[in-house]
Order: structure tokens, then C-alpha cells, then sequence
């Protein structure tokens, strides 16, 4: 297996909604919403923003990654 | 068994895919652990899959990550995508190469009859540069099997291939000029010439050669330079083993094997037959890897199955900073 860290994988850019938005996040910091408390992440859904569809498909990828 | 279920596959049609898909879906939910990982995760459950539409696919990146496979098996080969040295690349492993060569030998021949009739002129050298790259393995199956003696790959030789071209066309022999964009632009710029006899098949890719160009403007200075009437193309790539062929406009179809969809951009699971969209890949000849992928190609399918292709969504046209908004 080729070495491919997560973030090039996931790419949790794609589940972001557009600006104007929120706090500035580092792109580094990958993991940040994946140790984020499920509040956390519903209330930015609610908020609409964040793409709760492509959420899914995001923690998806995460859990494939963690377990292969 | 299997035998007999690829035999089906390659003598699908547009009635009998759909059940053929699900059948498909099922065995790869089975015995392809990644698939499946990935299905359970989205919670979805696979004995309530009815349609194609709502079959999961698999993001097409997981090919650069991990090797897909369906069983377990040694790849007889591995197909490997170009890239530059700041990317990286996908692989495909392939169980039996002849079932790709089944592939790509019954789809060429659907569009453009036996290969025998064809001498096949390839000028791909990006490609011919890198190693294992199923475009190449496609295109050096398909010379060796027209038996044309000029039948052969080019890769600068520009004056030569110029030569070759003149002696097919004084034949009248009906040939085919398969080439990465770029290169045949330059071969075009070149040696603007009137071809009456020859089939000019772009395969896309600037490759960092050239400046990138919409595919119109391509196809317009290449029929001006090389005097034909329309260009066509071929659409693959190396996370599938079927293609498909536009005669003209960047209109494809695709083999009956293969089904194009589309997603919305929004909503990845919302999934349709016609309309804009981000394309996902129905490819039931990826039976042993993963028949159902999700790509980042952003297209349109028409009501008659045609489709086009718009261009990539790719990281950059998200959001194209490095600070992020959440």
C-alpha cells in the first residue's frame, strides 16, 4: 500500500459550505473534525454549515482508512 | 461460474444491466472487505438495494490509497495513472489481464468494427514514458492485433510518423491516429496536412506540455491542421477496464457493460440517469476490483445515454485557499 496520509484522502474541504462563515480553520489540522463532539458538528449542520451528505461520506472514508 | 458470469456481463444490454448490476454489487459487497467496510459505514443496507441508483460508490481516490480488490488474488498486472512527482498515483490490480483485453477489444470493435481492417499509429509518449499504464497496454494490444506492418507506437518522431501517415493515406487504408492531446497538437502545428483516410482519437491530457485548452478548441485546431472533419475521443481510465468513444463533439457513449450516472454535487447520494452532475461509473468488467465509482469528472448524460464531459472538480476549485471556513 502506497503511503497516503488521510488527509489527501478525505479531503474534508468538500464538505464545507462556502464562506461567509465561522471561525478560519488550519487545513493542517485534519483531524480536527473528526475529534470534534457530535454537538459540535450537528450544530454547524444545523446551521447549515457544514454538507451533513457529504459528512457521511467523509466519516465513510475515515473508518474505511482506520480499518485497512 | 464466474466464467459464466462474465460472459453475461459482456453480453449485457440495456435491459438486462440494471439486474446484472445489483447481481454484481452483491458478490463485490461480499467479497471485497474495503467495499464493504465503506458500505457499512454510510449504513446503508445492502439487501435493500434495488437499482443502480442506489448502489454506494466508492470514491474513486480510495485507488490511491489501497489496493481494490474482489477475492483475493496476485494481480497479474498493475495498472498505475500518471501523475507528476507532487501527486500520487492510482493503481488498479488486475486479476486477469484477458479480461481487460476482453473489454477493450469487444468495445473498439462495437465502434469501429474488426481491428484487423485498422492499422493503429499511437502517439503517446507521456504515456510510453511511465510504466503500466493500461491506455498503453490497450493501444499495444489493439497494433499487435490489426497485423498492419505500420501498425506501431511513435513517440517524437514526428517526420517519420508524417511519412507513415502519407503512405497509409496513398493506400486508402483506413487508419487510426490515437494520441495524447498535446502531442498530436504539436504533430498537427508541425505537419498541417489534409487527412482523408485516417480517424484522429484524441485521449485527453495536456500533461503540463501545453497550455490546458477547452476540448472545442482542440478539436477545432486539429481538424483545421490535419483537414478532417471531426475528432474523436476516447474516455478511460485506469481505475476501469471498459471505455468509452466520442465519434465527434465530446459526445461519448460508453460500452454496454459500462453506465454512466450522475450525482449532485450537494448531495453524493442523491443519484440520477440524465442531467448535469458529477459522474459516477457503473464498469461491471471491474468485477474483480470495484465495479461502482464515484469520480471527481463533472458531466452531463443525455435521455439517449450519450454523455459529455465538462472537467474536473478538483481541491482547488472547492474552495482554493488554505485556510478553511467551518
Amino acid at each position: 500500500m502506497v503511503s497516503m496520509g488521510l488527509p489527501e484522502l478525505v479531503n474534508f474541504k468538500v464538505i464545507l459550505k462556502p464562506p461567509p462563515t465561522g471561525t478560519m480553520l488550519p487545513l493542517t489540522d485534519w483531524s480536527f473534525i473528526e475529534r470534534a463532539p457530535p454537538s459540535f458538528l450537528q450544530e454547524r449542520i444545523e446551521k447549515n454549515m457544514i454538507n451533513e451528505r457529504k459528512y457521511l461520506i467523509f466519516m465513510a472514508l475515515v473508518y474505511v482508512h482506520k480499518r485497512t | 461460474m464466474m466464467d459464466e458470469f462474465i460472459k453475461r456481463i459482456f453480453n449485457a444490454n440495456s435491459e438486462s444491466f440494471e439486474q446484472l448490476a445489483i447481481e454484481v454489487f452483491r458478490f463485490q459487497y461480499q467479497q471485497n472487505l474495503l467495499y464493504k467496510l465503506y458500505v457499512d459505514a454510510l449504513k446503508i443496507n445492502a439487501d435493500k438495494i434495488e437499482t443502480a441508483c442506489q448502489i454506494p460508490f466508492l470514491p474513486i481516490s480510495l485507488f490511491k490509497s489501497h489496493s481494490i480488490k474482489t477475492t483475493s488474488f496476485d494481480a497479474e498486472i498493475i495498472f498505475e495513472s500518471s501523475g507528476t512527482t507532487q501527486t500520487i498515483n492510482s493503481k488498479h490490480h488486475v486479476k486477469d489481464f484477458s479480461l481487460y483485453a476482453e473489454s477493450f477489444i469487444k468495445g473498439f470493435e462495437k465502434f469501429y468494427g474488426p481491428i484487423k481492417d485498422w492499422c493503429i499509429v499511437g502517439l503517446l509518449p507521456s504515456y510510453l514514458e511511465i510504466k503500466n499504464s493500461s491506455l498503453i497496454a490497450m493501444v499495444d494490444a489493439l497494433i499487435k492485433i490489426s497485423g498492419h506492418p505500420l501498425s506501431a507506437f511513435y513517440l517524437y518522431e514526428h517526420e517519420k510518423l508524417n511519412e507513415v501517415l502519407h503512405e497509409l493515406e496513398s493506400q486508402n487504408q483506413n487508419s487510426l491516429l490515437i494520441g495524447v492531446t498535446f502531442a498530436l497538437l504539436d504533430f498537427a502545428e508541425e505537419f498541417p496536412q489534409r487527412l482523408k483516410h485516417t480517424t484522429v482519437m484524441e485521449t485527453g491530457g495536456m500533461k503540463g506540455r501545453r497550455r490546458e485548452l477547452t476540448r472545442q478548441e482542440t478539436h477545432e485546431i486539429l481538424k483545421k491542421q490535419l483537414g478532417v472533419e471531426v475528432i474523436h475521443s476516447e474516455y478511460g481510465m485506469t481505475e476501469l477496464l471498459s471505455q468509452a468513444y466520442s465519434k465527434g463533439d465530446g459526445i461519448f457513449r460508453s460500452v454496454p457493460w459500462m453506465k454512466m450516472l450522475v450525482r449532485n454535487e450537494e448531495d453524493p447520494f442523491d443519484v440520477y440517469e440524465t442531467g448535469n452532475g458529477i459522474i459516477n461509473i457503473i464498469d461491471l468488467a471491474n468485477i474483480y476490483s470495484c465495479s461502482f465509482i464515484a469520480t471527481d469528472d463533472a458531466g452531463k448524460i443525455y435521455d439517449n445515454g450519450e454523455f459529455e464531459i465538462a472537467g474536473r472538480v478538483d481541491n482547488s476549485d472547492m474552495r482554493g485557499c488554505s485556510l478553511l471556513v467551518i
